[in-house]
């Protein structure tokens, strides 16, 4: 609920992962499952099935079989960066130990916070931060205030200065036609 | 008789109190408070938990789920990088450690032909890791910034290799568990020797070339992020400005005043612009008019040096191998720059 009970942070990689090449993270992966119990039927399977498919598809992920008799089946990962997670894999399909070893093996390691924003930048601004100054005229340096031409109302011409440029806009067409002696 | 007597007496709290309740109805639960004596033995459990001290430092093999071969293995191919077995061993094994190895033997009795210790430790490797990483960290920089002096070049380079940075790098690439040496935890230098070590290993198994994009992905990286400018600070930027455009040839650099407001207050700003030959050079705002003058100057300089915020960014990833670098160009000093005997455009 609190800040000091969900921690947030920034967005992360560990060492720019990407930038140069993409080293998967997830250094060393253990299954611990029971042997006997129905708990770890799910484990046993996936052991069986899938696990050689996996290790020959992630040939820089050690993995390891720890069978401990009548404790619960779980996913030990350890990181890169020194990180370890686990995850309780009790009376879980195959399937679904298989969706949690795919989470497992793309995570970064950095610890699961709530980001305080969803992107990172080296480079927020290319153009250069926004100033006062910036697109003002140098002219404003020299200028004595209160200026009388600055101090002006920038407002839009009112319907009455409107009609009158376009009646002197009307009377110089006029005046052109009545010239050229074409009539409309 | 006598015993309906004494069965009576015994009888005669429990059973008889909760037939009264019963038939009246009337029964209060007490819910069962918490156990007050339990949280007395966790404290004191935890006081001498505390006395005993901390458990003691454990090397990752000695937990049941770890084979060396294997980590080894899975240490190559997670770099896409060929090791040959042989190499990568000797490039995680510290000398203490085979020095140790072979006193242990020896007063067993025990003689190892494994061929010459110079080939088991990591001592080789390292110096030519770090001298190949050395060339190549110069010439990348060099590429990149081909106006920057060679001074600066120096002082980016030794913040690249240093031992700080080197062992974030290694600290992370999971180097930790697998060195073989005598400390436990393996110390900042241990750690910094075996990476520079895995970069031998690569020269040695796979060639330069590799060894190149391996420092390039690992190592130039750190300076993603990074300010130039902070790792290389110039001491007097109006006085090497100065002497810059006279060894170049061009008008003695002048400040003009640009734009100011609120001076006199706690709030002022000025900014101030340097030229040179009446061109601008460079300018930047200040708090006084002696700051922008400084700052001014070293925008100037970055600009001239090519280290600005918007220069185009290093070049990594799939460009970065394609990157044509002259690992024997050295670029012109400070010097060679105010003497004239180099052109630098400003």
């Amino acid at each position: 609920m609190s800040s000091r009970s969900m921690p947030s942070g920034y967005l992360r990689s560990v060492l720019h992962n990407g930038v140069g090449r993409y080293v998967c993270q997830l250094q060393r992966l253990t299954l611990k499952f029971c042997k006997e119990r129905d708990g770890s039927r799910g484990m046993r399977e996936l052991v069986e099935s899938n696990l050689v498919d996996f290790a020959n598809k992630n040939p820089g992920i050690a993995i390891y079989l720890q069978p401990r008799r009548h404790r619960a089946p779980k996913l030990y990962a350890e990181y890169l960066n020194g990180q370890v997670d686990s995850i309780d894999c009790s009376s879980y399909s195959s399937e679904e130990i298989r969706v949690w070893m795919e989470y497992l093996r793309t995570r970064s390691g950095n610890p699961i916070v709530r980001l305080k924003r969803q992107w990172h930048t080296t480079s927020p601004s290319v153009q250069g931060v926004w100033h006062p100054f910036l697109n003002k005229p140098s002219q404003l340096n020299i200028t004595l205030l209160p200026n009388e031409e600055l101090s002006r109302a920038l407002a839009p011409p009112s319907a009455t200065e409107e009609l009158l440029r376009m009646a002197a806009n009307m009377k110089l067409v006029g005046e052109e036609e009545d010239k050229s002696g074409r009539r409309e | 008789m006598a015993a309906s007597v004494g069965r009576k007496a015994f009888s005669v709290f429990p059973t008889n109190l909760i037939k009264f309740y019963d038939y009246f109805a009337i029964r209060t639960i007490v819910p069962k408070g918490p156990k007050r004596w339990k949280f007395a033995v966790a404290k004191q459990l935890y006081k001498k938990r505390e006395q005993a001290g901390p458990e003691r430092e454990r090397h990752r093999s000695e937990w049941v789920n770890w084979n060396y071969d294997a980590e080894l293995f899975a240490f190559g191919q997670r770099l896409e990088e060929r090791f040959k077995e042989e190499t990568l061993r000797a490039a995680f094994t510290e000398k203490s450690f085979v020095e140790r190895e072979t006193e242990q033997l020896r007063s067993l009795g025990v003689v190892k032909e494994d061929g010459p210790v110079s080939q088991q430790h990591n001592g080789e490797l390292a110096e030519q890791g770090r001298h190949v990483a050395s060339r190549y960290v110069k010439g990348f920089l060099r590429y990149h910034y081909p106006a920057l002096p060679e001074e600066a070049i120096t002082a980016l380079h030794d913040h690249l290799l240093s031992e700080a940075v080197l062992h974030h790098v290694a600290s992370n690439l999971g180097l930790r568990d697998l060195i073989r040496c005598n400390e436990l935890p393996a110390s900042e230098e241990t750690l910094v020797h075996a990476f520079l070590a895995v970069i031998g290993a690569l020269v040695k198994d796979t060639g330069e070339k590799s060894a190149h994009v391996f420092v390039q992905d690992f190592v130039l990286t750190k300076l993603i992020g990074k300010e130039i400018n902070e790792l290389w600070t110039v001491r007097d930027p109006m006085g090497l400005l100065t002497k810059l455009l006279r060894g170049q040839g061009k008008e003695a650099p002048e400040a003009r005043l640009l734009r100011q407001t609120g001076s006199g207050t706690v709030m002022a700003v000025f900014h101030i612009g340097v030229y040179s030959a009446k061109r601008l050079l460079g300018q930047a705002p200040g708090e006084t008019l002696l700051i922008a003058e400084e700052m001014a100057a070293r925008d100037a300089l970055r600009r001239v040096f090519g280290t600005q915020e918007w220069r185009p960014p290093m070049q990594f990833g799939a460009k970065g191998r394609h990157v044509p670098i002259d690992l024997d160009k050295v670029n012109p000093t400070i010097e060679d720059y105010t003497s004239g005997r180099y052109r630098i455009s400003i």
